[in-house]
């Protein structure tokens, strides 16, 4: 090829992709104003280390959580929210963590599709993935996501839900009622199993293993005139193995666990004094060849906050997971029984960040397994 | 901070212009004229001398700041007024309640008539008044306010309506509509609930 040439093809393919790029962002940033979309993003940096001697303090990336929404016509709304996320590898993977598509049917029902968090509990249902919304660094362990090492529920669902809020003259009663796709377990990579390193409940994002399906109700009172909600909520589970069965001796796509889940909570939230607790009832029935029988398991959290100044919150939560050694469900998943305090110091820097210190400790019940102290400095923001 | 390099170097290939472009505007070298348009400039120029002869005057410079004093004094005075439909039954309410019903917190009036918000578009002058003013926001705050409860599903803030005059029109037809406007803009199609100054 002449000098000319490559010069020309070269200087041919800068002009294309400079005009591409401009392109590109007016196209972006056209959107937003042509239809109105809402994009905002919520993301975390931090250091942490723990009293674990395997495990080295880091500095880490957190999530980068990137969302968007539309009222596509006056009664729906379409909401969609990724994830970046790195994992213990460094590696990033991406995740769709929310896409659904809601309509306003009554005043007081709308019928939504498609993935959203399991209406279980309070935390689960108003704290999401970005950091900043929540006032700990982290959940409480037993509602971790999916995908989290202490992960005991389906913290998403994906299916169809219908929820409405009726108002009466003292508070507003919200009402939710999902069916979505039942979850799974691979009990071969259970850390319990051999050679399993570890595993996770699978709530099937496009195909599900089975015809049985999850569902799950929860109802809330939220008081006008007192800053106090409370409410209940149930949760049927089918669990179906996702592994080869070798560890269960449940066949591939087989019944494993049926989970039926019932639980309250309450949140009070004046100016300055605020107060969480909730606790979930676990009935584990063992569907597979050894049929153990139903097998009862608790969980649980109570935390509080005090707002000293606009700025500076203190905050300390205690939480615990009681349940039977023969359980199946807690063998498959290799959870820890026992309780954690947590407190964590939060200064919100402004209403788009804020810095959070937390301290916590674990309380194994089992003597085999070593009490751990951890600690996280994080600072999360919102991007508008 | 790539802002910061981008801009500074945009300023330095520049720079070779500037000494020129000051020329320009302090009224130095006509014959520099020719790098920025010839005898159109020229007469721009002259026409900005004139100006600047007429307020070296002592009249016509007090006159001058007289009017952008009294101007000045009007837009400082400005108040936004919270505004009703009519038909609403009620003809009052506090500032504390104008911020929960902006902020979404108050969705039905003590008498159990439903509210519809109406909002101005970001960008109206009044918007950053009212919340400055009786919220007690700014407008990144209310941003940031609305993202969280916008990702938390606990909310969706109100349709926005660009200037006073549209959102005069759409409280007076709304049946439970309340929104805010300059108190200037204020006509009797509407019933005015809360002024602040």
């Amino acid at each position: 090829m002449r000098f000319q040439d490559w010069k020309f093809k070269e200087s041919m393919k800068m002009i294309s992709n400079k005009y591409l790029a401009i392109a590109g962002l007016t196209l972006i940033a056209g959107i937003p104003a042509a239809q109105a979309v809402d994009f905002g993003a919520f993301g975390d940096v931090s250091y942490q280390g723990t009293s674990e001697k395997n495990t080295a303090d880091s500095f880490m990336q957190g999530q980068f959580d990137l969302y968007a929404t539309q009222k596509i016509d006056p009664k729906t709304r379409v909401f969609v929210e990724m994830v970046f996320e790195a994992g213990p590898d460094n590696h990033y993977g991406l995740d769709l963590e929310r896409l659904n598509i809601t309509r306003q049917l009554t005043p007081g029902l709308s019928v939504a599709w498609g993935r959203f968090h399991t209406p279980i509990g309070y935390w689960n249902t108003a704290y999401h993935h970005g950091a900043l919304i929540q006032d700990t660094v982290a959940r409480p362990t037993f509602l971790d996501f999916e995908d989290g090492s202490g992960a005991i529920f389906p913290t998403h669902i994906i299916g169809i839900m219908a929820d409405g809020k009726v108002s009466t003259g003292g508070g507003d009663l919200n009402y939710m009622l999902a069916v979505g796709n039942g979850s799974s377990i691979n009990t071969t990579n259970s850390p319990n199993a051999p050679g399993g390193t570890g595993t996770e409940i699978d709530v099937h994002n496009v195909a599900d293993t089975q015809d049985k399906k999850m569902v799950v109700g929860a109802v809330n009172y939220k008081m006008s005139r007192v800053p106090l909600q409370f409410g209940v909520f149930a949760l049927h589970d089918p669990f179906a193995e996702s592994g080869d069965g070798s560890f269960s001796g449940v066949g591939t796509n087989g019944d494993l666990i049926g989970m039926q889940v019932w639980g309250a909570d309450v949140r009070y939230a004046s100016h300055g004094f605020d107060m969480i607790a909730e606790s979930y009832n676990i009935d584990n029935k063992d569907k597979s060849p050894a049929n153990t029988g139903s097998h009862k398991a608790s969980a649980y959290y109570v935390q509080f906050g005090y707002r000293v100044t606009d700025s500076l919150k203190p905050i300390y939560r205690y939480e615990n997971v009681d349940f039977l050694s023969a359980d199946p469900y807690f063998k498959y998943l290799g959870t820890p029984e026992g309780g954690r305090h947590v407190l964590d110091l939060r200064y919100d820097l402004d209403d788009t960040n804020a810095l959070k210190f937390e301290v916590s400790k674990t309380e194994p019940v089992s003597s085999a397994i070593k009490s751990e102290t951890s600690y996280a400095l994080q600072w999360a923001f919102l991007m508008l | 901070m790539f802002n910061m390099k981008r801009n500074s170097s945009a300023v330095s290939a520049k720079s070779s212009n500037r000494s020129v472009f000051q020329q320009e505007m302090l009224g130095g070298n006509p014959s520099s004229t020719g790098n920025f348009g010839g005898s159109k400039n020229n007469q721009q120029r002259k026409r900005g001398q004139e100006m600047g002869n007429l307020l070296c005057k002592p009249k016509y410079f007090a006159a001058l700041a007289a009017s952008l004093l009294f101007f000045g004094l009007q837009a400082a005075s400005a108040g936004v007024a919270v505004i009703g439909n009519p038909d609403l039954g009620m003809n009052s309410i506090t500032a504390a309640q104008a911020a929960d019903i902006f902020l979404g917190k108050m969705i039905k009036l003590p008498d159990g008539t439903q509210i519809t918000v109406i909002e101005h578009k970001d960008g109206d002058a009044v918007k950053d008044e009212f919340y400055d003013k009786v919220v007690g926001k700014s407008p990144s705050q209310l941003k940031a306010y609305w993202a969280k409860l916008v990702f938390t599903g606990e909310g969706v803030p109100p349709k926005e309506y660009a200037g006073d005059k549209a959102v005069l029109d759409r409280v007076s037809r709304t049946p439970g509509a309340i929104g805010y406007v300059s108190d200037g803009s204020v006509n009797k199609s509407v019933k005015v609930l809360f002024e602040g100054k």
